[in-house]
């Protein structure tokens, strides 16, 4: 049986909580009686149904969503409208009305469910020719039809790959660029995560053994090897949390473990160009960061005032990273957040920002992502939709810019970067757009959207851009 | 009377904040809650199921919220960005930004389970409040397994992040902030 997180914990105090304050709400005669009144028209429909009267049955079969009923399958998918993006792709031909299978052929280009044109194919020369602002994107029709594997270029136009791995989940993880081959992560239906490569002119999978118990994949090293973060759940927690290693593995069953002495908790990030890898130790005091080629560490903590509570692990660049710390005693407020640079290798503290008064800044626990020299993350004051529009920030200068496509804000939570992307999901609470791929030049905060943003399909579910490495 | 319609007066009498709490996990707005119960309830005891207890309707109900909530958001999904839009319009649903200080543990979990995208709320809600097996959040929720999977790791993970507590051990590809809490400088 496994035993409860403190996450579970949480989880249960504040549900209990919830419904102490609940203790005396009760529905509203009114409301009490609609719902009587509606259960007794269901039971008439459907006795009525059974009679043999031509009657609308889907009404009572359709509004089954009790549990162990099945639903009327949905109705295929019509031909959306894709929503505005920067540039328009290149192939923009009417085309075929899409079916709900995962892609049909029409000549010599692919009808894909949710996008308005069908595409052309992605020949073994083109996918040889790509260069860094390339990008792969697995695509779905919804979250059970198979999924499509396509290419988005610099300019947002679009080409079909292959059909996606149908027998087993892959996530998209590290692509080279001209590679026909990429590198990604799949589950062995038991416990555990194991690598996987996926030929882009076939779409076979080839999956190597699983990855040791309690893994997760954090990142890739420059040499292509997968970067496990390995934790060990019989550590006692009270003490000392997670704790974690440090494991790189080369795919076909061979590890190499980097923490090795030096016990460290359960995240870690890799720097952009693979080299490096920040974690905390065991106690979340110190951190540490590690060569990923020659196996070295270093203590690495920046030199900051003060404070309960810092994150560090967003790399700013290849060799800077950043620690976002909020004071003592009270929530983060953007007057007293401060934002730390540090250079990795001599732990020197290179700039510092604090915001004034009403000033941008993030909290020490939202997503952030470094971008080549700035900070991506999501500001909630700003934008139409809950979670706020993306922001840029250069620590160094204390600039800050809102990050536009088309001269429009930019409803996302930052998810993923790579390559001078960002993988953004739009952050309205209330409801799910799906993601898209923006590529944005931190000089400006403009942005160009990649991968269209379809009305009625799920659309993008993964990405990962093309590295020169 | 019918069968069914004491068992239902006696849901509601008894476990009305219980399905409640569901509810509010859910969706933040109280008659937006409300009316996802009443959904539900109808869902529940307008369908083919005959129940041996109240518990055992009450888990019913309880899988029929989250279900409702799901496929209010598929259905906005598919009926296009115009019906995006009123939906979004007539949500009085609010975050707080991160970092705002709570009224409480509830108002914390609620804030931060309204951050995540739908299909991740109700996994987490399923598998880590309901204690859904896999398999049967994926029947819930009209999923595969691995789909079930990824949303509640991604999910639980962003939980963590929000509430400010330990990540769960195994979780999917995305890189995490790293806590420290020392201000020396230490060099090799």
């Amino acid at each position: 049986m496994t035993e409860p997180t403190p996450l579970d914990d949480l989880v249960t105090a504040a549900v209990s909580e919830r419904e102490r304050s609940f203790a005396a709400a009760q529905p509203t005669e009114a409301m009490h009686r609609e719902t009587v009144r509606r259960v007794r028209r269901r039971h008439v429909v459907r006795a009525t149904a059974q009679a043999g009267t031509a009657l609308a049955v889907a009404v009572v079969l359709g509004g089954a969503a009790w549990w162990g009923a099945r639903p009327e399958p949905a109705p295929p998918a019509h031909t959306p409208t894709p929503a505005p993006s920067a540039t328009a792709p290149a192939t923009s031909t009417p085309s075929a009305s899409p079916t709900s299978s995962a892609a049909t052929q029409v000549d010599d280009r692919v009808v894909v469910p949710g996008l308005a044109a069908p595409l052309p194919r992605a020949t073994p020369g083109l996918l040889a020719s790509t260069t860094p602002g390339w990008a792969l994107v697995r695509w779905s029709e919804s979250d059970d039809s198979p999924s499509v594997l396509l290419l988005a270029s610099p300019t947002a136009d679009l080409y079909w790959v292959a059909g996606a791995p149908q027998d087993a989940p892959f996530w998209l993880g590290s692509w080279q660029a001209g590679a026909t081959v990429v590198k990604g992560t799949t589950w062995d239906g038991d416990a555990t995560y194991a690598p996987a490569s996926v030929d882009l002119l076939t779409g076979r999978m080839t999956t190597g053994p699983a990855f040791p118990p309690g893994s997760t994949v954090v990142g890739f090293s420059a040499a292509g090897e997968w970067v496990l973060l390995v934790v060990d759940p019989e550590i006692d927690r009270a003490h000392a949390g997670y704790v974690g290693r440090v494991v790189l593995a080369d795919g076909a069953g061979g590890l190499r473990e980097i923490t090795r002495a030096a016990p460290v908790a359960s995240t870690a990030s890799v720097s952009p160009d693979g080299r490096r890898v920040i974690v905390p130790d065991h106690r979340g005091i110190e951190g540490f960061v590690f060569d990923l080629v020659d196996g070295s560490h270093q203590r690495v903590v920046p030199s900051v005032p003060y404070a309960p509570r810092c994150t560090t692990g967003t790399w700013l660049d290849d060799t800077a990273a950043v620690t976002v710390c909020e004071p003592a005693g009270v929530g983060a407020q953007a007057e007293a957040t401060s934002v730390h640079v540090f250079q990795v290798g001599t732990n020197a503290r290179v700039a510092q920002y604090v915001p004034g008064a009403g000033g941008l800044v993030p909290t020490p626990y939202q997503p952030l992502v470094g971008l080549d020299g700035v900070l991506a993350f999501s500001d909630p004051t700003s934008g139409t939709c809950l979670g706020g529009s993306l922001v840029l920030l250069d620590p160094r200068t204390g600039t800050t810019t809102h990050v536009t496509v088309d001269g429009r804000l930019v409803d996302a939570t930052v998810v993923s970067r790579g390559g001078g992307f960002l993988w953004t999901r739009e952050a309205c609470a209330d409801h799910e757009v799906p993601s898209s791929l923006v590529r944005i030049d931190p000089a400006s905060g403009e942005a160009r959207q990649l991968v269209p943003v379809p009305a009625d399909v799920v659309g993008m579910v993964d990405a990962v851009p093309a590295t020169a490495r | 009377m019918s069968r069914w319609e004491p068992m239902l007066d006696a849901l509601v009498r008894e476990r009305y904040p219980a399905l409640l709490t569901r509810a509010t996990l859910l969706v933040r707005d109280r008659h937006t809650a409300e009316d996802l119960v009443q959904d539900a309830l109808v869902a529940t005891f307008g369908g083919r199921a005959r129940f041996a207890s109240l518990p055992e309707a009450e888990q019913y109900v309880r899988r029929a919220i989250v279900s409702r909530f799901y496929d209010r958001y598929r259905r906005v999904v598919r009926e296009g960005s115009a019906l995006r839009r009123v939906a979004h319009e007539r949500s009085d649903d609010t975050v707080p930004a991160p970092g705002t200080s709570h009224a409480g543990l509830s108002d914390a979990l609620e804030d931060a389970l309204a951050l995540l995208p739908p299909r991740e709320r109700a996994c987490v809600v399923l598998r880590h409040v309901e204690d859904l097996p896999v398999r049967e959040t994926a029947d819930v929720l009209r999923l595969s397994e691995g789909a079930v999977k990824r949303y509640t790791a991604d999910g639980l993970r962003t939980l963590a992040v929000h509430l400010r507590v330990d990540p769960p051990p195994a979780t999917g590809t995305a890189t995490v902030p790293v806590v420290l809490t020392t201000t020396e400088v230490h060099g090799d």
